[in-house]
């Protein structure tokens, strides 16, 4: 037995050597494109809470969380201007459902204790069930917010493959320019996309959101997301992130007013409000990217939209 | 606390040094069954009350099953019934509330009978066809009753099979624990390497496969027929790897805790036919389904049966044993008419396959091709493997209407194009194939104890490094949920 046992002693040990050296080598030689440790299957989710770690999050009183339509969507600029540089912040990633944002909201409210607004910009994809939820770790947040472990976060949320992988796509995606996946976040935490004629992508311009049907279960969640908010004390605000003209014909046009009716009669119950952007006429597809993100000039245009119709509902009540 | 999971591997490490250094066989086995209660509980508490409570009454119902002056058949039958009363409760009730209710509907009658919040406890399919087979062996006398309590609850709680099996019956285990057991090098040797090559088929194979075979039946329908097609071929594979590595890394624990269980796979994708695949395929449920089911009702049938009766053929008898053996395997699987459908599917064509067996030996012989012939034998391998590949497509799917649209979404051949999900995972399977191959005679891909010393360690190395660098993506096993 003695023989089996040192023997899987001598093997651990140096199986751990080499691991331990080859991650201390990574962590070195990566400076800032190692990618944020593993708290969720999500990079862009990873990345917001490490850029999360290094804000003061006590003053925040707005935030937007959603998907893409959220993070590439809102310019922070003109949401800062209008909520305060230091009181805004956008915690947008790629994927997020509302039922993600359901879950983060009640994990992650408890850091957040002067937050009065949250905001969601989605499309259908998000309120659908044709995408999977992202898998999150809230406990390894928690303890990363918590604790400044240097080195040690990545052998605490071990996943070296993850961390291979993104180590490599980070140089791509710390860029702004021509880059679909950037998370180069800006001081509030947005993303805009700068992508010029000749690099849009034509898979994307050509994809289409009004195939997604609205799913019974993420209207069930908004429902009881909108629910904590409201015994928080906490507005929340639902916009409809539009998708470009030349997609949109009559049977679509009718398809969207029907699925925008199932949603907004659930988030117009209670403490909260609906814009809907399509009410604003059909968005041009010069303000786009592809088939649902804007430009530069498109997401200015789109978060002066909603700065405007938040006026006007905030003057309302 | 799952066999991939770092926690389990830390504690198992310390559990084996205290179990092999306590010389006493009591001892042992009280500390095995504390442990065996002790994971499980950390799986779910209210699991854990209910196996305490089924180990602890079976005991006395087994007690009372090898007394004399009982009525043997009263206490067998109320001992099956006590048994298999929380299984359908808990895993059936809801699913039978359900097809009557719906069925009514259809009817215009409305029943509407309530269904139930219930738990699925962890492994309940499991421990009661544990339970069964020990009930029924000592009512048939072919098992003795096990006074020892202690061994008695290790054998229906054993912590290395009761998740996801084998199912190795207590018959079988309670000789074990009453045999000496000693350190054998070799024996704890080999279960590390199970336990390596079952970690290994488990994360790096099976739960790179999960994200591709998610897409496939999520989103089956925007994709192309080809694309469909790859990733229910990517599902066979990673239900194989899944089950198979859960079963390896079982048996491997079992091993180093000097108790070798049955094997459960023997390299099923090899298979030349479908029974040839059911003979290598969660080989102990089989064999469960085969001496508790299969033969009894084979023996019913035929002795019920008129001689003269057309019913009374070898092929009627068993026909009808498979089909009510293959249905109700379905059922076990889960409580969705999906399974039924697969299980009835898989009776088919195993009656199929009996009715075809003489005639298709009569046409190879007319054509003068041996039945070892190595074009024949790759071209019916590869049959066999589509086959059971479009019939796990039930077993994947929700509902049969989501089966249905993936097999017409398959079969549109004008929908096929280039495909939609990757194709390189394809080459790492083949490769682990070429490695069955090559190791078939072998109880698993990594029985290389007769290899040289650094071919060895090695393998060893390369495999261990590979499981880390995938660690972090690991997910639960797919029979957990069965």
């Amino acid at each position: 037995m003695k023989k089996f046992i040192y023997k899987i002693i001598f093997y651990c040990f140096f199986v751990i050597c080499l691991i331990s050296s080859l991650l201390y080598y990574f962590y070195i030689k990566g400076g800032n494109d190692l990618p944020a440790p593993y708290f969720s299957n999500s990079i862009s989710f990873n990345e917001k809470i490490e850029f999360l770690k290094e804000k003061d999050l006590l003053e925040i009183q707005t935030v937007v969380i959603g998907s893409s339509m959220s993070l590439n969507n809102v310019d922070s600029k003109v949401m800062s201007e209008y909520f305060g540089k230091t009181k805004y912040l956008n915690l947008a990633s790629w994927g997020f459902k509302i039922s993600d944002g359901k879950e983060y909201i009640s994990n992650m409210l408890k850091y957040f204790p002067d937050l009065r607004l949250i905001i969601i910009s989605a499309n259908f994809m998000d309120i659908s069930d044709k995408l999977q939820n992202i898998t999150v770790d809230y406990t390894s947040i928690d303890r990363f917010l918590n604790n400044n472990l240097g080195i040690f976060n990545y052998f605490a949320w071990f996943n070296l493959k993850y961390y291979k992988d993104n180590y490599q796509l980070n140089n791509e995606r710390k860029k702004r320019i021509n880059t679909y996946q950037t998370l180069d976040f800006d001081e509030n935490g947005g993303a805009l996309l700068d992508i010029d004629k000749n690099h849009i992508n034509k898979l994307r311009w050509k994809k289409d959101v009004t195939e997604f049907d609205i799913s019974d279960r993420e209207l069930k969640n908004l429902e009881s997301m909108i629910e904590l908010l409201s015994k928080n004390n906490i507005r929340f605000v639902l916009v409809i992130s539009p998708q470009r003209s030349s997609l949109i014909d009559s049977t679509k046009q009718l398809s969207i007013d029907r699925k925008i009716r199932k949603i907004s009669s659930i988030v117009k119950k209670k403490n909260s409000f609906f814009i809907n952007s399509y009410e604003k006429g059909l968005w041009d597809d010069s303000l786009y990217v592809d088939y649902a993100h804007f430009n530069l000039k498109g997401a200015r245009k789109f978060t002066e939209f909603i700065v405007d119709e938040l006026k006007k509902k905030l003057n309302e009540r | 606390m799952l066999f991939n999971s770092i926690q389990f591997l830390l504690f198992f490490s310390v559990f084996f040094l205290i179990y092999w250094n306590i010389k006493k066989a009591q001892l042992r086995n009280v500390l095995l069954l504390t442990v065996n209660l002790l994971l499980y509980s950390l799986w779910d508490l209210r699991s854990f009350l209910l196996l305490v409570l089924v180990v602890a009454v079976n005991y006395f119902f087994i007690k009372y099953l090898s007394g004399k002056n009982v009525n043997r058949r009263l206490v067998f039958w109320v001992a099956i019934f006590f048994n298999l009363i929380p299984l359908f409760i808990f895993k059936y009730y809801n699913f039978f509330v359900d097809s009557i209710n719906d069925t009514g509907n259809i009817f215009g009658v409305q029943f509407n009978l309530i269904t139930l919040k219930l738990f699925l406890p962890v492994g309940i399919s499991f421990y009661t066809f544990l339970s069964l087979s020990y009930i029924i062996d000592v009512y048939k006398k072919q098992v003795q009753f096990e006074k020892n309590f202690i061994r008695h609850s290790v054998s229906l709680s054993y912590f290395p099979i009761i998740m996801s099996g084998p199912i190795h019956r207590p018959r079988y285990l309670l000789k074990q624990l009453n045999d000496k057991i000693e350190f054998n090098y070799s024996l704890v040797v080999d279960g590390l390497r199970q336990f390596l090559w079952g970690l290994f088929s488990k994360v790096v194979i099976a739960d790179s496969l999960a994200k591709h075979v998610g897409r496939t039946f999520n989103d089956y329908s925007s994709m192309n027929g080809n694309s469909v097609l790859l990733g229910t071929i990517y599902f066979s594979f990673q239900l194989y790897f899944d089950f198979n590595g859960y079963s390896n890394m079982a048996i491997g624990i079992s091993k180093m805790l000097g108790i070798p269980v049955e094997r459960n796979f023997e390299y099923p994708y090899l298979s030349r036919t479908i029974a040839d695949f059911w003979k290598r395929w969660h080989i102990s449920l089989t064999r469960w389904f085969r001496d508790y089911i299969f033969l009894p009702i084979s023996f019913i049938v035929s002795r019920k049966v008129k001689q003269d009766s057309v019913f009374n053929t070898d092929l009627m008898i068993y026909s009808i044993g498979i089909i009510i053996t293959w249905t109700l395997t379905g059922l076990w699987h889960g409580s969705n008419w999906t399974f039924i459908v697969w299980g009835m599917i898989h009776a088919f064509l195993l009656i199929l396959n009996k009715t075809l067996r003489k005639k298709k030996k009569k046409l190879l012989k007319q054509l003068g091709i041996k039945y070892k012939n190595n074009v024949l034998v790759l071209f019916e391998g590869v049959l066999t493997f589509f086959i059971v590949n479009f019939v796990w497509i039930f077993f994947r799917s929700d509902s049969l209407k989501t089966a249905n649209s993936i097999l017409f979404n398959i079969f549109n051949l004008q929908s096929w194009n280039s495909f939609q999900i990757t194709a390189i995972p394809l080459i790492l399977i083949l490769i682990i194939l070429l490695l069955e191959f090559l190791q078939k005679n072998k109880n698993h891909v990594l029985d290389i104890g007769n290899k040289n010393i650094y071919f060895r360690w090695f393998s060893y190395l390369i495999i261990t490094m590979t499981i880390i660098y995938f660690a972090g993506n690991s997910q639960t096993f797919i029979y957990a949920g069965f």
